[in-house]
C-alpha cells in the first residue's frame, strides 16, 4: 500500500435546482477517480402518455411536463407538429411565439439568477438569508420576474399554463390594447434588470475556463428562440430534421436521464452560454455594448458568467418584447388551417436552458405513435459533470461544506430543471445514502 | 367584514399536485373569487394588502392522502412541506411576503392543505382518495372565510 488516501465527497441532495439530484466526486490521492451526476428524479413517462393522442392534443399534454418551462415544450412541440403536417403559420404568428418565449425567459432567468445562484456568489446560504440584506434586489427580481409572468398570462391565456396555444397559431389573439397595456411595465423592468446586472457584476466570480462546444439555435439576424438552424462551434450546421443525424443519447448507469453527445465528436453544452457565443452579433447594438462594458465579449468560456449572461438575455427579452408589441398588427386569423395525416415532424426552440428537441410521428389520422424529447438539461450533464471534473482539484482540500457550496454552485451554473430532464430508459430509483 | 384572499396553488398535469387548483376552480364555479397560481413565488404578491390569505395546496406529510386540514404558517415552517414546482415553496413566498412586505402582508395566512403522496412523475388525474377530499377542503376553505361566505 502506498499510503494514498481516499475521499469521497457525497452531496446527497443538491439545494436550489428544480427536481432532485445528488452528486459524487471520488479522490483517490492527488487524482480525481470518479464524477456521477445522478439525477433520481423518478423517469417521466411523458413519451409513452403521447403515444395515441391527438397531435392537436401535444401542446397541451407537453405544457404539463415542466412547471418552470411549459411555453418552451409548446414551442418545441407545435414546432414539430406543423413540420410533420407541412404548415407555415407565417410571420405575423411566429412574432407572437416569439413575444410568449420572451415572458418565459423572463421570469425563468430572473427567478434562477436572483434566488437561486446570486446566494452562492455572496456567500449565503440561500436566498431568505440573502434577502435581509438585499431586500431591495429581491423585490426587484419579483417584480421583473411578474413582468414575465404577465406576458404569458395574456398570450398564453392562464397564468397556471399557457392553453392559448394551438397547433396552426392561437386560440385567441390578442388586441393591440391589450399588448400594448404591458409596455410601460416591462420598459420599466428593464431598468430594474440593467441595474441587477450592475449590481450582479461586483460579485467574485471563480476563475474556470474549458473549451466547450456549444450547440444553440443560430439563425441568421435574429437572437433565437424558435429559429433554426441549429448550429455547433466546431462548424456543424443542421435543421430541426437533421437533429438525429447530428445528436445521440446514450445511457450512463448512474443516471435515469439519458446523457448526448454530437455525433463522432463528444459532449456539448446548450444554454445562455451556448446562445450568446454563437449569437452575440445579432443581439442590439445597446446590449452589445453593455456586454462590452461588463467584459462579456465573446467567447465566454467561464461558466460562472452565465449568470451575467442570462442578465444580459432577460435585458434583451424585455426589450425584444416591447418591439414585438409595438410592431404587433394582429393576424388575419388566430390559426392557420392544418389538415391532419401521416408523417414524421420534428421541431426544437431554445427553451431558457437551452435548445430543447422534439419529434413525434403520426398516423394517416393524426395519432402520435412514437415521440421523442431530448430537454436542454439532459443534454448537459457531460458538461456539468466535466465542469465538475474541472474543479475537483480545487475543491479537495476545502472542508466538506465549503467544497459542497462550489460543487453545488457548479452546477446551478447550468440552472438544470432535473424534473424533466428523464426519459424512461431504465426504471431504476438510485437513493444515496 | 375583513379583507380576504383565496389563492390555490399547483400544477396541472401533476396529478394529486393539482388539487390546489381544482379546488380554487370549484370555489370559483360557486362565485367565490379564487386566484390560481402555480408557482408558489406568485404568492409572495398575493400575500399583500388583504387582512386574510387562504391558501388551498397539496400537502406531502399531513397524512393519509385524502386527509384535509387547515394549517397555520408555523405549521409550515415545520416539517410539511406543501408541494413545489418551482424554485420557491409556498412556506418560502410566505417568508418572503413577511421580510419584503412587513407592513403589507395578511396578518392572517391560512393553508388548506390535503393529502398527498409524494408526487412520482407525470400523472393526468387526481387520484381517488385526494379527489374524494375536494368537497371537504372547499368547505373548510369557505369555513375559514366563514360571513356570507359560509
Amino acid at each position: 500500500m502506498s499510503g494514498e488516501t481516499t475521499r469521497t465527497l457525497s452531496v446527497g441532495y443538491l439545494a436550489r435546482v428544480e427536481g432532485e439530484g445528488a452528486l459524487t466526486l471520488r479522490y483517490r490521492g492527488d487524482e480525481v477517480e470518479h464524477v456521477e451526476l445522478k439525477l433520481f428524479e423518478p423517469p417521466r413517462l411523458f413519451e409513452a402518455f403521447l403515444r395515441g393522442r391527438s397531435a392537436l392534443e401535444v401542446p397541451d399534454i407537453t405544457a404539463r411536463i415542466c412547471g418552470i418551462c411549459p411555453v418552451a415544450y409548446q414551442m418545441s412541440s407545435v414546432a414539430a407538429v406543423e413540420d410533420a403536417l407541412g404548415v407555415d403559420v407565417g410571420p405575423g404568428l411566429r412574432a407572437l411565439r416569439r413575444l410568449l418565449y420572451c415572458g418565459e425567459w423572463i421570469e425563468s432567468h430572473v427567478l434562477h439568477m436572483v434566488m437561486l445562484h446570486a446566494p452562492d456568489f455572496l456567500g449565503f446560504p440561500d436566498a431568505m438569508a440573502m434577502a435581509r440584506e438585499h431586500g431591495a434586489r429581491v423585490r426587484d427580481a419579483l417584480r421583473v420576474k411578474k413582468a414575465g409572468n404577465a406576458i404569458v398570462a395574456l398570450l398564453g391565456g392562464r397564468e397556471i399554463h399557457p392553453i392559448n396555444v394551438r397547433v396552426g397559431g392561437f386560440y385567441r389573439l390578442p388586441s393591440r390594447a391589450e399588448l400594448r397595456g404591458l409596455c410601460a411595465e416591462l420598459e420599466a423592468c428593464r431598468g430594474l434588470a440593467i441595474a441587477l446586472l450592475d449590481w450582479m457584476r461586483g460579485f467574485h466570480f471563480p476563475v474556470l475556463e474549458r473549451d466547450y462546444t456549444f450547440l444553440s439555435l443560430r439563425p441568421e439576424g435574429v437572437y433565437p428562440f424558435i429559429e433554426g438552424p441549429a448550429a455547433s462551434s466546431d462548424g456543424a450546421v443542421f435543421s430541426a430534421a437533421q437533429w438525429p443525424d447530428h445528436v445521440e443519447e446514450h445511457h450512463v448507469p448512474w443516471s435515469n436521464a439519458l446523457h448526448a453527445r454530437l455525433h463522432g465528436r463528444g459532449g456539448y453544452q446548450v444554454g445562455p452560454l451556448a446562445r450568446y457565443n454563437q449569437n452575440f452579433e445579432s443581439l442590439p447594438a445597446d446590449l452589445r455594448a453593455l456586454a462590452a462594458d461588463l467584459g462579456l465579449r465573446p467567447p465566454v468560456r467561464n461558466p460562472f458568467y452565465t449568470l451575467l449572461v442570462r442578465g444580459l438575455e432577460t435585458v434583451f427579452a424585455l426589450g425584444e418584447a416591447v418591439r414585438i408589441i409595438r410592431a404587433y398588427e394582429p393576424p388575419p386569423a388566430p390559426a392557420v388551417p392544418i389538415t391532419l395525416r401521416a408523417g414524421t415532424g420534428h421541431g426544437f426552440s431554445e427553451a431558457p436552458r437551452g435548445v430543447l428537441y422534439h419529434r413525434y410521428t403520426l398516423d394517416d389520422q393524426g395519432l402520435v405513435t412514437g415521440a421523442t424529447i431530448t430537454p436542454p438539461t439532459s443534454q448537459n450533464q457531460g458538461a456539468i459533470e466535466d465542469d465538475l471534473r474541472a474543479i475537483a482539484p480545487s475543491l479537495r482540500d476545502l472542508d466538506d461544506e465549503a467544497a459542497t457550496w462550489r460543487a453545488e454552485q457548479t452546477v446551478r451554473n447550468y440552472d438544470p430543471c432535473i424534473s424533466c430532464s428523464v426519459h424512461f430508459l431504465k426504471l431504476k430509483r438510485v437513493v444515496q445514502p | 367584514m375583513k379583507t380576504a384572499r383565496i389563492v390555490g396553488v399547483g400544477s396541472l398535469g401533476g396529478g394529486d399536485d393539482a388539487v390546489g387548483l381544482i379546488v380554487a376552480e370549484a370555489l370559483a364555479a360557486r362565485g367565490v373569487e379564487a386566484a390560481r397560481v402555480r408557482d408558489a413565488a406568485d404568492l409572495v404578491e398575493l400575500a399583500l394588502d388583504v387582512e386574510q390569505l387562504v391558501i388551498i395546496d397539496a400537502v406531502v406529510g399531513l397524512g393519509p392522502p385524502g386527509t384535509v386540514a387547515v394549517l397555520t404558517e408555523v405549521d409550515l415552517a415545520g416539517d410539511l412541506q406543501p408541494v413545489s414546482t418551482h424554485a420557491l415553496g409556498v412556506a418560502a413566498a410566505l417568508a418572503f411576503a413577511r421580510l419584503l412586505y412587513p407592513d403589507r402582508v395578511a396578518p392572517l395566512i391560512q393553508l388548506v392543505g390535503i393529502a398527498i403522496a409524494p408526487p412520482s412523475g407525470l400523472e393526468r388525474d387526481l387520484s381517488p382518495p385526494v379527489e374524494a377530499a375536494v368537497p371537504e377542503a372547499l368547505d373548510r376553505a369557505l369555513a375559514l372565510l366563514g360571513g356570507e361566505h359560509a
